[in-house]
């Protein structure tokens, strides 16, 4: 069933969820779901006899912000991306909603496929998407102590963290003081440590006054060059495919 | 220690001896460093001609702390609990170059080298580190070892005077 | 924690007072229970899972791991390089079968590139691949294998696995790391003696398993610690995202090899084992029957690779040739722009999926047109199946949870990237 009999399906059942599709087959057809409708798609999706979507292969979040074209003003911020796999009709399908705002949530998917309920505990702690639903949304890969959302745009490669003070002198295990021989004096010499200022700390370019609104210019000069119409979401690439196999 | 006697330095000769050939491993392995450690203690590489090939799982009963693959934040405390768990005397092993210095991971989750953690008397580089350069680094660390002053003559508390 | 409390050392704060709060939903212990932690430095949790256990004398009621102690920040990193500077951070994802993992990479970014990749790479890959499984299997039965006292199964797989290392090595220069797979191709070519050398690690591959086969397989000992434990049927199976020798050792027989074929797969000739009961013997008897199918592949590429250029001849895609970069000013001008802005992927994202030996290894990778990607996703097999080891261990006791765990074939830089 190619991608234009899914959607028929899927908007039979449900009208309105699917804003918009891409097709590219066979592996990467998309359809860009309504946030609101995500819990009773993925329901269909799964139970439906002709679609039997049982594998949710993947599940992951996009961070839109530094995306060409994104107006922080008006679109919303994180993409969720839902990678399923139907084994008795062998076909994938890639399902993308958006999660944007001050406290950007979606529903959970856990009760759908239980194979979701750790993605979305590390998304949650990654990009700060809350997802309604389910149980706690306990951090999954980092420690109690970690502030801040590591795999969004804004967060620097080399945050610095307080567990462990990397400008503090090493633990030395020698004692200077106790050395006897003339060898074991010339051969410890304490390495100097770098005075590395990597502190957790937001781009200049996001943190100056009127960044955000030359942000929005900006992306609204590019919309219009690109010819883009609202959003401008990743898509399938064009011309992308297996050429291995006509 | 002042001037040593001939008897007392051979007896510390006889105890470096005896400790340097009969290390128990602690290999506290995380990552990909582990496969070259798997193929070191295996039969090709062999580390039990060194006689370190026994690995004891308890810092209790280890002489010898191997960190193998990369160390983050959240993996430091039980490094450090780990090492703080382990007798006197022991050694450190940074094996790997995330071990050392954090190798290619140079961000907000990996520590840039274990030695922020705990002491280090032997790093090893490598990504990871060929056998022969494992077996380089344990025969480092076993001169290291001979060459310690005191181990058999000195009185308890007094050669390694650290605040611990 | 060591030192006294003004001591400039300490790291860390000290603990706290009382009992720490109950999770969520988890009701007091019973008369005979209790919560005892597995890890992360303990031997069978392969150094960085943490398993909360609450048990009853033996059996385990309640299973939760905790996980993050080798988290790497890879897809942040990635972000951060070019697309070809990613294939070594790739590499140490599932680092005992690093090929996999880089053809994969390599594989997705040429399909967003829209290049189809030269005959002979095409060839070479599949036989490349096919080697990192035959090294992964011998990597998790030989540990799991050590992991339940089985020594000298550890011992001699490891051997065959030596073999194989000393292969990786004279063809990409790394035993383990092996960043053999360029995009756009194959950077490295066969050697003199390639056949031959395949052949040898064939040999030892085969006889190794054969001997660890008579030992183990209808070892008493071996089938009580195996049989009937870390059970899971494939309904749930597949609703856990299991996917890989987890899934097909319960009866579905789900390989993406034979479902969606990438490479070579659907011009040569294999069987996919597939087990019966879900147990830990079943994906046992299933990894090495999958080592006996892959030798068989790497047999039949390796007798017909045919002849031709390795990478694809586009210069905005691989390095010209040195005499071209050193005598024509194209030739520099091109090896330049590679090198320092990286490859031109076009924008949009792209998911692609192989089979690896853990399963379902998928790259989802979304590029805004510049020579950095813009973000990196690995599909790790190992997730969903740590995910699902509270489930397999339901009803099960302490000792079975050193077997399951060894028979998940959990690879820390994949979980945790």
């Amino acid at each position: 069933m190619d991608l234009a009999g899914l959607r028929l399906i899927l908007e039979e059942k449900h009208q309105g969820a699917v804003e918009d599709a891409a097709a590219s087959p066979p592996d990467n057809d998309e359809l860009l779901l309504n946030a609101a409708f995500l819990r009773p798609v993925c329901d269909t999706l799964k139970h439906h006899p002709r679609l039997s979507f049982r594998l949710m292969a993947d599940l992951c979040c996009v961070d839109l912000l530094a995306w060409p074209g994104f107006d922080p003003a008006t679109d919303k911020r994180f993409m969720l991306v839902y990678h399923l796999y139907s084994v008795a009709h062998n076909r994938r399908l890639r399902l993308k909603t958006l999660a944007g705002g001050d406290d950007p949530a979606v529903d959970s998917v856990a009760a759908v496929w239980r194979a979701a309920d750790w993605p979305e505990r590390e998304i949650h702690e990654m990009f700060g998407v809350r997802f309604n639903g389910r149980g706690d949304l306990k951090p999954l890969f980092l420690y109690e102590e970690f502030q801040g959302h590591p795999l969004c745009k804004d967060y620097p490669l080399k945050g610095q963290q307080p567990v462990v003070d990397l400008r503090a002198p090493l633990p030395l295990r020698e004692d200077p003081a106790h050395f006897q021989t003339a060898f074991e004096k010339a051969y410890f010499r304490p390495v100097g440590l770098t005075q590395i200022d990597n502190t957790a700390r937001l781009p200049e370019s996001m943190l100056a006054e009127g960044a955000l609104a030359r942000l929005s210019q900006a992306a609204k000069a590019y919309k219009k060059r690109h010819g883009i119409d609202g959003q401008g979401l990743p898509g399938p690439v064009r011309g992308g495919g297996d050429h291995e196999r006509p | 220690m002042g001037e040593m006697n001939f008897v007392p330095s051979r007896l510390d000769a006889l105890v470096n001896w005896a400790r340097r050939s009969s290390l128990f491993q602690y290999p506290l392995v995380t990552a990909c460093c582990g496969m070259e450690y798997m193929s070191v203690s295996c039969a090709h590489f062999d580390v039990a001609r060194f006689g370190a090939e026994v690995p004891r799982f308890s810092p209790r009963q280890a002489d010898v702390l191997m960190i193998v693959g990369t160390i983050n934040h959240k993996q430091s405390r039980i490094v450090r609990m780990v090492y703080d768990q382990m007798l006197e005397p022991k050694w450190v092993i940074a094996f790997g170059t995330c071990a050392s210095t954090g190798g290619m991971y140079d961000n907000y989750a990996s520590l840039p080298g274990v030695d922020h953690a705990i002491p280090v008397d032997v790093y090893i580089a490598g990504c990871p580190p060929r056998p022969e350069a494992v077996l380089e680094g344990l025969m480092a660390l076993q001169r290291r070892i001979d060459a310690m002053t005191g181990s058999a003559t000195a009185v308890v508390g007094e050669y390694r005077d650290r605040e611990e | 924690m060591s030192g006294r409390k003004d001591d400039p050392r300490r790291l860390w704060s000290d603990p706290p007072a009382g009992p720490p709060p109950l999770a969520e939903g988890l009701k007091p212990l019973g008369h005979d229970e209790l919560d005892i932690e597995l890890g992360p430095a303990h031997p069978a949790m392969h150094g960085i899972v943490k398993l909360k256990l609450r048990v009853e004398g033996e059996s385990i009621i309640r299973c939760e791991p905790e996980v993050g102690y080798l988290h790497r920040g890879f897809e942040k990193t990635c972000e951060h390089r070019r697309w070809t500077q990613c294939i070594p951070y790739v590499d140490r994802l599932n680092y005992v079968s690093a090929p996999v993992n880089d053809i994969a990479f390599c594989m997705t970014v040429e399909d967003m590139l829209g290049v189809a990749v030269p005959a002979r790479a095409v060839a070479l890959r599949t036989l490349l691949m096919e080697a990192g499984r035959i090294v992964d299997h011998l990597t998790c039965l030989g540990a799991s294998a050590m992991e339940l006292g089985a020594f000298t199964a550890f011992l001699w797989l490891m051997q065959a696995r030596e073999e194989w290392y000393f292969f990786l090595e004279h063809y990409c220069g790394a035993r383990i790391t092996t960043n053999l797979s360029r995009i756009g191709g194959q950077p490295y070519d066969l050697f003199t003696g390639f056949e031959a050398e395949v052949e040898a690690c064939l040999k030892k591959t085969e006889d190794m398993v054969f001997k660890v086969h008579k030992l183990s397989t209808r070892n008493r000992i071996f089938h009580d610690r195996l049989r009937g434990t870390g059970v899971i049927d494939a309904d749930t199976a597949l609703d856990l995202g299991f996917t890989g020798p987890l899934l097909r050792g319960s009866g579905l027989d789900l390989d993406l090899r034979k479902a969606r074929p990438y490479l070579l797969y659907d011009k040569l000739d294999f069987h996919v084992p597939v087990g019966l009961h879900g147990d830990n013997y079943d994906r046992y008897l299933v990894r090495l029957e999958e080592i006996r199918q892959s030798a068989s592949l790497v047999r039949q590429v390796l007798h017909a690779i045919p002849e031709g250029p390795l990478m694809v001849e586009d210069p905005h895609i691989s390095l010209v040739p040195k005499t071209a970069v050193y005598n024509h000013i194209e030739g520099i001008i091109h090896h330049f722009k590679l090198l320092t802005g990286g490859h031109a992927v076009p924008a949009g994202h792209w998911y692609k999926a192989v089979e690896a030996p853990n399963g379902e290894l998928g790259f989802y990778l979304v590029s805004d047109g510049g020579g950095m990607p813009y973000r990196v996703r690995a599909r790790p097999p190992s997730l969903y199946a740590t995910a699902g080891l509270p489930e397999m261990l339901k009803g099960q006791m302490i000792a079975d949870v050193v077997a399951t765990f060894g028979s998940i074939n959990m690879i820390g830089g994949e979980l945790e990237r």
